[in-house]
Parts: structure tokens; sequence; C-alpha cells
């Protein structure tokens, strides 16, 4: 296997504008969610300035809906710029990336935006990033046009240092990063053409090659990672017609029973099974905890295996309030899942069933498709998507 | 995904104001509109703004009695009806369906091998000719039977006929003399042998300049990036530049490919045959990075898109994929379907049989009492 590792250092220009916030008006009075006594129905009111609530100290947000969704202007979020994931390590340590070579960060205060122009293709492009994930700030992966960008964390706009793992151009390219201390799986899929491995699990940034795992389909799958826990991760396999008949396969990756990473813990052995989705259309989104494992995607499709039931390698059929494809699941225990999706949509779990929530994109004509969520705690859930990004600080809903 | 079809959106504006105007009709007419009128254009949970409505003959209304509302109907509305050849009701119009042009099953008939075919025009089935073909002597019989863009008596129009040593091509009359200089069929005679001669190496010799002949001139593909071509001097290294490959000059003097890029054939491009910093946005077999291909069904009424890098899938004018399911693409039509009636779910139920015409579920006038 062969790649090129470089480091290289860019100069990134401050574009990200950090203008005073909109702030919403608020009576600030209330922090619950608007009722939904039908789970199928979402509440209308968006926008409306009276409910929404005060945006706490260090955030900038914009017009929010009853649900505490708020737009987040200070990202200064390019209308043509699509983001595609949202990964953080802390409430004051949020990255988001997209196409068109984005990459944001927040440092608790302020949104800024990298300019990853520089001499080399590898310093920056057009290229789509596709996904980012971090556990600690000083760990940093990114899926970046045919190649990982890492970074051992940002350091101000102009001062970032960067290093990259190239993959050939003329290979599939990686499409989601996900770790869990040392370990961290990578996805690659997309590509017309060959893809010499799919799945491939780093044992950190500085390590040898992956340890790569027999691919499963065709090249040209989307492929979504989650990783529960240091001894598990799972793969959601997704294609689109007309290139395969199966649309979607799942597996769950882990520590060979029996291991346990106790006996080799650089490099213990992992197996590999396939479970059972029970659908054949994309699920772009998964997640897991120690209670259960999700799956969502298209058509609003929803899937769930709890712990207690793993043994049946067969996902449960949750029903779900929307018909929209979802894009993207997080969650902080059994009672607070969120999920996104196609055309503005949120929809959130409290361990019985999926709401619809309110966005402040409800009235409008052209509602975004949100595509990534993520949390630094059950009172702080980012949500990004097609030039645009949602901040919701409040109790879980 | 781009779920809606283009014509949805277009309606976005304006269906909530002629849907409300209609409610507020069917509310003050409880008696005469029976409770059922009051789910015109019920939406499921997820659908848009319910669907403004169309009204059939507006003669059958009885103005005795005022005001007068909208009712829902199974009714079609003028020019409008149900036949065989179309699942939904009143989804055909007899002014335009090239299957029930003027009436139920008279289909246009279809004309083989005269660069023409027939469509309904007014209820009427009318000579329809292909690409650049056209009737121009106005006989039926014979078709579409000239050929705009290559017949040299009708060049662009019909009677415009090319000049000597010109043929039609692309509509255009263009000189067939290749080495014209000037004017068509003024060939340039060989330079003279008292001009001077140029070294192999600098890539040049005499030809056609701003329609003058026997100029210095590079060859084909070479140019002199450094302005240092004097034919009369020696020193200089004349036309050094192979612009074909030069990723400095690509093309052309100066054009420098991003970095990345190689030039090929006058062309910055990656090596994936896209623009690396260009096109990667829109570009459905490179979107994002290299290879990634948006995929679709073809032939669904949708087509795969790169949008600003990102795959996506687009739905062709009125179609819809109301079914959230590519594998058949998008397969709702929302200007003629009950179930989907101007956007994906919502229903014409406000009686049996209410047709959806135009993406708006049918009404009448009827009468409050």
């Amino acid at each position: 296997m062969m790649f090129h590792r470089k480091l290289f250092f860019i100069d990134v220009v401050i574009l990200a504008s950090v203008g005073l916030p909109i702030a919403c008006a608020s009576d600030g009075t209330s922090d619950e969610i608007e009722p939904a006594p039908d789970a199928s129905v979402a509440a209308p009111d968006a926008m409306a300035p009276d409910a929404a609530p005060d945006a706490e100290a260090g955030t900038e947000t914009g017009p929010c809906s009853p649900s505490k969704l708020c737009t987040v202007p200070s990202a200064a979020v390019e209308k043509d710029v699509k983001l595609t994931s949202v990964w953080g390590s802390s409430k004051s340590d949020v990255w988001a990336v997209g196409s068109a070579g984005t990459v944001l960060h927040y440092d608790g205060a302020k949104w800024e935006k990298a300019d990853l122009a520089g001499p080399t293709p590898e310093a920056g492009s057009s290229y789509t990033l596709r996904s980012v994930w971090l556990e600690r700030p000083d760990d940093v992966w990114i899926a970046d046009g045919h190649g990982i960008r890492h970074t051992t964390g940002w350091k101000g706009p102009s001062a970032t240092e960067w290093s990259f793992l190239s993959f050939p151009t003329d290979q599939c390219t990686p499409t989601s990063v996900r770790g869990i201390g040392g370990t961290v799986w990578v996805g690659r899929g997309l590509y017309r053409g060959w893809c010499p491995w799919q799945l491939g699990r780093f044992e950190g940034w500085s390590a040898a090659d992956p340890h790569t795992v027999p691919a499963i389909g065709a090249a040209n799958a989307s492929i979504a990672i989650a990783m529960p826990r240091s001894d598990e991760a799972w793969a959601s396999f997704s294609w689109r017609p007309p290139m395969s008949e199966v649309g979607h396969r799942v597996l769950r990756l882990s520590v060979a029973s029996g291991d346990g990473g106790a006996s080799d813990a650089a490099t213990p052995a992992w197996q590999t099974e396939e479970y059972d989705s029970r659908t054949q259309r994309a699920m772009p989104a998964v997640w897991g905890d120690e209670h259960a494992v999700w799956l969502a995607g298209d058509g609003g499709t929803l899937r769930r295996l709890a712990r207690a039931d793993m043994q049946t390698k067969r996902f449960e059929i949750v029903p779900g309030p929307v018909s929209a494809d979802l894009k993207d699941l997080f969650g902080f225990g059994a009672n607070d899942i969120w999920a996104v999706g196609d055309e503005g949509t949120v929809i959130h779990w409290d361990g019985t069933r999926w709401t619809k929530l309110s966005t402040p994109f409800d009235d409008a004509d052209d509602k975004p498709n949100l595509v990534a969520v993520w949390g630094s705690s059950p009172e702080d859930v980012w949500i990004v998507g097609d030039g645009t990004m949602l901040h919701f600080q409040g109790n879980a809903p | 995904m781009s779920r809606p079809g283009g014509l949805s959106r277009s309606l976005a504006g304006w269906i909530p104001a002629v849907g409300a105007l209609a409610l507020i009709a069917l509310a003050v007419a409880p008696s005469a509109c029976s409770t059922s009128t009051l789910s015109i254009g019920e939406e499921s949970a997820d659908a848009g703004a319910p669907p403004p409505l169309v009204h059939v003959d507006a003669s059958q209304a009885d103005v005795r009695d005022a005001p007068i509302g909208a009712c829902p109907t199974s009714e079609c509305p003028a020019g409008r009806a149900t036949c065989a050849s179309n699942p939904f009701p009143c989804a055909v119009d007899f002014l335009s369906d090239d299957d029930n042009c003027g009436g139920c099953g008279n289909a246009c008939p279809v004309l083989g091998g005269r660069h023409a075919s027939t469509t309904c025009v007014n209820g009427t089935c009318s000579l329809k000719c292909d690409a650049t073909y056209f009737d121009c002597n106005g006989r039926m019989e014979d078709g579409c039977e000239v050929d705009l863009a290559f017949d040299n008596e009708n060049c662009g129009d019909c009677g415009v006929v090319c000049p000597d040593l010109h043929r039609c091509t692309n509509r255009q009359c263009v000189c067939e003399v290749w080495d014209s200089c000037g004017a068509c069929g003024n060939v340039c005679p060989p330079p003279d042998p008292s001009l001077p001669t140029f070294p192999p190496e600098w890539n040049a010799d005499y030809g056609c300049v701003n329609d003058l002949c026997n100029q210095p001139t590079c060859h084909a593909g070479y140019g002199d990036c450094n302005n240092d071509f004097a034919p009369s001097g020696t020193s200089g290294d004349g036309c050094e530049t192979f612009t074909r490959e030069d990723p400095q000059h690509c093309g052309e003097c100066g054009n420098a490919c991003a970095p990345g890029e190689d030039c090929w054939d006058g062309q910055c491009i990656c090596r994936c045959g896209s623009s690396c910093f260009k096109k990667l946005d829109y570009d459905i077999r490179n979107c994002g990075a290299c290879g990634v291909a948006c995929l679709g069904v073809a032939g669904g009424n949708g087509e795969p898109v790169c949008d600003h890098g990102v795959c996506d899938y687009r739905c062709f004018g009125s179609h819809a994929d109301c079914d959230h399911d590519l594998a058949n693409g998008c397969e709702t039509n929302i200007l003629d379907d009950p179930l989907n009636c101007g956007g994906c779910g919502i229903r014409c139920d406000g009686v049996e049989g209410q047709a959806c015409v135009e993406g708006r579920c049918t009404v009448e006038e009827c009468t409050v009492r």
C-alpha cells in the first residue's frame, strides 16, 4: 500500500465574519419545547420572534424556532457551500467542513474559516471535505478530497499546521472518519472505478498504513461509520441505483471475542459481521452508544438495534414522523437522540417516539438540506447543512 | 435531494393565496358544501401548502343565490377529459394531447422517414419537423423535406443559396477552400525565396496572418510567449513554447494552469479529466473530487447532478420523487395526480373522483344558502 504523507504549513486568511450577532428576541422564560401531541406533525410556528430563547453568552445566533434551534449568522456560511460534517472535542472546540475546501472552527466565542489555498494540491483545492472527527483538540481528522487532512489543533487561522495523507486520485475517496482514543476508522467509496479498500483502521495519525477490511461491495458506496466503543465500530454502506440493486448493507466491526485487546493492545484482532438492516434504502446515518445502535436514511427510514437484542443481528423497524431523507444521527443516551435530513428536517427521540422539531426554516419556500449533527452535551447541539448552520442551546427537547 | 420538480417550486409563491380564497369561500358555505369539502387540498403531515383550486364552467352556477362559493367536484373543467390512455381523471387536454387530439383515442399519426412527426395543436394534428428539418415546399405529403443545416439551396432558411466555393454547414455557408486567405478561394502563393528562412527549432514559417499572405507566424500549437520572434533577426528562440502541453502557457501564452493541473491538448485538467479548480463543483463524473460519480436512474424523469461539490438528484419539470425512492426516479407527475396535486402528499379528496388539473384540485362554483 503506497501512501504519501506530507507536513506543510498554510497561511490562513480569516474570511469568516465575526460581526455582531443578530440576537434572538425572546421572553426567555421557557426552556420547554413546543408541545407536540402528534408526533407526525411539525410545529408550524417557526420564526416566532417572541418564542425564541435568548442566546447564551458567547454564542451568536440568528432567528430561532420555538424548539430553540437558532441559525448562526456569525459562522458566515456561504450560501453556495454545502457543509457536510460537524464534530468537536468540547463546547469550545467545534469543527465543521464542507464543499469548496471549507473548514470552519468555533472556539466557544466565534467561528473562523480557514482559507486552505496554497501552493500544492494537498494544501487546498475545490475538493469537497466530507467528514471531520476529533476526540481531543490536538488530533483532528478530516476527509478531504482524495486524502485525509490532519492537524494537531486549531492555533488560529494563520498558524494552523496541516499534514496530509494522500490517496491516488484514481481511487475511491474518503467519506467518513470516526474513532475513539487512538483507533480511527476511515471509510472510502464514491469512486466509479477501483477501490483497494473501503474500510481502514488507523492506530493513530503517525502510525503506519491502516489495517484494512476486504471490500464488501461496489466501489461507489457511500460509507458512514460510527464508533460507539473502543472495541466496536459500525459501517453503513449505501449504494444508489442503477449501479447496484443492493441499496444497503451494515457491518459491525469488533475486537474478536477472547482478544479484548488485552493480549496485544497495539494490534488487537478485529472481526467483521454483517447485520440485517431490513431495508434496501440508502442509510447514510449511523450512531450508537451503550444502549443501542441506530440507522437512518432515505424516506425517513429509521432502524434500531438494542444491545440486548444484538445476538439477533437484525435491526428493529422504528416508525418515524417524516418522509424526508435523513442524513445523520447523534445522541446523548437512550432518551435523547437527534436526526437531521433533507428539507430542513430535524427530529428528536425522547426514548419513546420520534418528534419533528420546528426550525427557523419552516416558513421558507426552499428549506435547506441538513446533513450533520453533533453536540458537546444535551444542551449544546450543532447542525449543519446546505449553506447553513443551526445551534441548539437549552434543555433536551 | 431536490425532490420537487421545477413547477412545484414555482407554484410555491401563489398557491397559498389562491388556496386561501377558496377555503374562505368554503368556510362561509357550510351547507352548500358538505363537511367533506373542508378537506380540499388536505395534505399529509409532511406536505407543503394546499393547492389552489381549478374552477369548472362558471355558467353552471345559480347566480340568484349569492354569494358564490367553490365546492369540490368530480366534473372536468372545459377542455379536459378522462381518457383510457391516462390513469388520472381529467388529465387529458384535447387541445394538446397527442394521444387524444380533439377527442379520446384520436392519436396523431406517426410519420416514418419524412423527418417529421405530428403533434396536437389546438385540437388538430399538425406537422412537426425534426431538429434541423423544415417543410419548405408546404406539402405535407413529403414531410419536412429540407435540412436547413446542410442544404446548399436552403442554408439556414428556405431559399437561401450558398455562393460558389461554399458549402452549407450547420446553417452557415462556409468556404470550402480551407487555405483561403483574405477571401474565399484566394490561396497564397509559395513564399518568396528571398524571404529569410527560420531555424527548425523556432517552430515558425510563413502563412496567412490578418488576411495577408506570407506573414511570419508560429506553427500550430506553438507560441512566442517570450515575445522575441523577430523574423529578420538572428537572435531569439522564435516560437519556443508548445502551448498544447505547457502548464504555464496552456492553449495560449500566459494561460497558467492551477497547481495540480496538467495541460493536455491546450486545456488545463486534472488527471481525472476535469478542471481541478474550476469545475469539480458541477462535474457529475468528478463531483467534489476526481472520479466521484453522481448516480441515479436514467429515464426516471430526473437526473443526477453535482450541486456545489455534492451529488444530488434533480427531478424534471412537474415530476417529483414523492415516494422518496430513487429506484424509480421521480415517479410522480404533480400536475395530474390527485394524491400528489401540486406537491407530494397534497390530496384531492373533497369529493369522490375529484381530479387534479395543472396541479390544482378541481372545484365548481356553488351557491351559499
